[in-house]
């Protein structure tokens, strides 16, 4: 029986990353995931922009996502750690406060919807992990990709860790086993876990391309060949910001980034173009290079 | 940030959410150790923002005006100093309440309004333009919109809607 799970996508995926999309639509089938996109989701809404300006407005919106799912009895699973944290930051106050959700499902029942809270929430590398198992994953490599990576958490796939219920944010290793799952190197850098800084561009340009800037340097100087994120936001900074970075420091990081579920499909024997490496801003044939075809 | 009011001991002039962030059981938690500040991606790399000494002001009773160059704006919520505090303060509760009632004012950064407007536009914090073009690019087809209507409907009242920007 394949495990069925809600997705939500998300904003950033579906409209400027689609490759992300892509890949988890290929990848997860192969692991007898079926993924129902039958859901109307709107924004998470996103906590670093929406959530400062009007948390009520952020609440009543999470609540709505959350209550689209609840009818069907699935797991929501999104590839984005924006998405997760929001619901599950949104659920845990819902659910440890009575007067607040009575309040939310007083505006819910404007568009008659109401917040039960019993949607549970896992982002993609959770299910990926800890429901289907690093040793289910392990049975569909085909090719080895032999490269160093270097594994970048983010902040919301972990934090705040009491809400998240995932691993703790500086003994993480999810990504480092993935790696060696597909027959990679994991890389240690320092930095590993410090923010990528791009949702500070907004306010303060210069601060936001050094956080860049210094991770890059990191990973590079300690031989990782690719790095590996489970976020889309970081991903967009590593990604096109990398360029930005190397034109203002002058430095020529050439890290290609990679989020799980591609690096994954590559190890699987999907082909480059199935894993959408066409829409990277920063160049891959060093990866595609290291995959050993069986 | 300025203050207003900046009577002694005065965490219960502020109203609702904000002072039971800063005084959960009636004693204020924060005892300043600048743990939160160590651990600040954003205040490492812009050298202005301080979230310690947001919450220091707070304590001593002064409600920040907060401007659109405020540096609380530069929090982004990575919630980095919430696992360094040793005394489990909602420190980015706190930037975010503070950032509510500046945008109740009418106050935020272009990029933050800008977030609102898409968001009340399409149900989704995304520039129309180029979503075909990106996805065509890798073989996915148009990507679904969500019911607008239903969220301009959810978010009558609120600050979000009046202030957001847009229709």
């Amino acid at each position: 029986m394949p495990r069925r799970y809600a997705l939500m996508l998300g904003c950033l995926i579906p409209t400027r990353l689609p490759q992300i999309e892509l890949s988890v639509r290929k990848v997860f089938p192969l692991l007898d995931v079926e993924l129902d996109d039958s859901f109307d989701f709107a924004c998470c809404p996103n906590s670093p922009y929406i959530k400062p300006l009007d948390k009520e407005a952020w609440l009543a919106m999470a609540a709505r996502n959350l209550s689209l799912v609840e009818e069907a009895g699935l797991t929501l699973t999104t590839p984005c750690p924006g998405c997760s944290n929001t619901l599950l930051e949104a659920k845990h106050e819902l659910d440890h406060d009575k007067e607040l959700r009575a309040r939310i499902n007083e505006r819910l029942k404007t568009i008659d919807k109401e917040y039960k809270g019993k949607t549970k929430v896992r982002h993609m590398l959770q299910v990926l992990v800890e429901d289907i198992g690093l040793k289910k994953v392990g049975a569909v490599v085909k090719d080895p990709v032999d490269l160093k990576v270097a594994a970048h958490y983010g902040c919301h796939l972990l934090k705040p860790s009491k809400v998240m219920g995932f691993e703790e944010p500086f003994t993480a290793h999810s990504l480092e086993d993935l790696v060696k799952v597909v027959g990679g190197t994991p890389v240690e850098y320092e930095n590993r876990d410090m923010c990528c800084g791009l949702v500070l561009g907004s306010t303060h340009q210069d601060g936001s391309l050094e956080l860049a800037h210094r991770k890059l340097t990191t990973v590079a100087s300690a031989g990782g060949e690719a790095l590996l994120v489970c976020c889309p936001t970081c991903f967009l900074q590593f990604d096109t910001g990398q360029m930005r970075a190397a034109k203002k420091y002058n430095a020529d990081y050439s890290v290609p980034i990679l989020y799980f579920s591609q690096l994954l499909g590559l190890a699987a024997g999907l082909t480059d173009k199935d894993m959408g490496l066409n829409a990277h801003r920063t160049k891959t044939t060093s990866v595609t290079n290291a995959v050993k075809k069986a | 940030m300025s203050s207003k009011g900046p009577e002694a001991g005065a965490v219960s002039q502020f109203s609702g959410e904000l002072q039971a962030l800063l005084d959960p059981e009636g004693i204020p938690h924060c005892y300043q150790c600048i743990r939160c500040n160590s651990a600040c991606p954003s205040a490492l790399a812009t050298g202005v923002f301080n979230p310690r000494k947001v919450i220091l002001e707070l304590l001593l009773g002064e409600l920040p005006d907060v401007t659109t160059e405020d540096p609380v704006w530069m929090c982004v919520n990575c919630h980095s100093c919430e696992e360094a505090c040793p005394k489990g303060v909602h420190v980015a509760g706190i930037m975010n309440a503070v950032r509510n009632v500046g945008f109740k004012n009418g106050v935020a950064p272009k990029a933050y309004i800008g977030n609102a407007t898409l968001l009340l536009a399409s149900g989704l914090v995304a520039q129309p333009q180029g979503i075909d073009r990106a996805r065509n690019q890798v073989g996915l087809g148009k990507m679904r919109m969500p019911n607008v209507e239903e969220i301009r409907k959810l978010l009558e009242g609120t600050t979000l809607k009046a202030k957001g920007g847009g229709k």
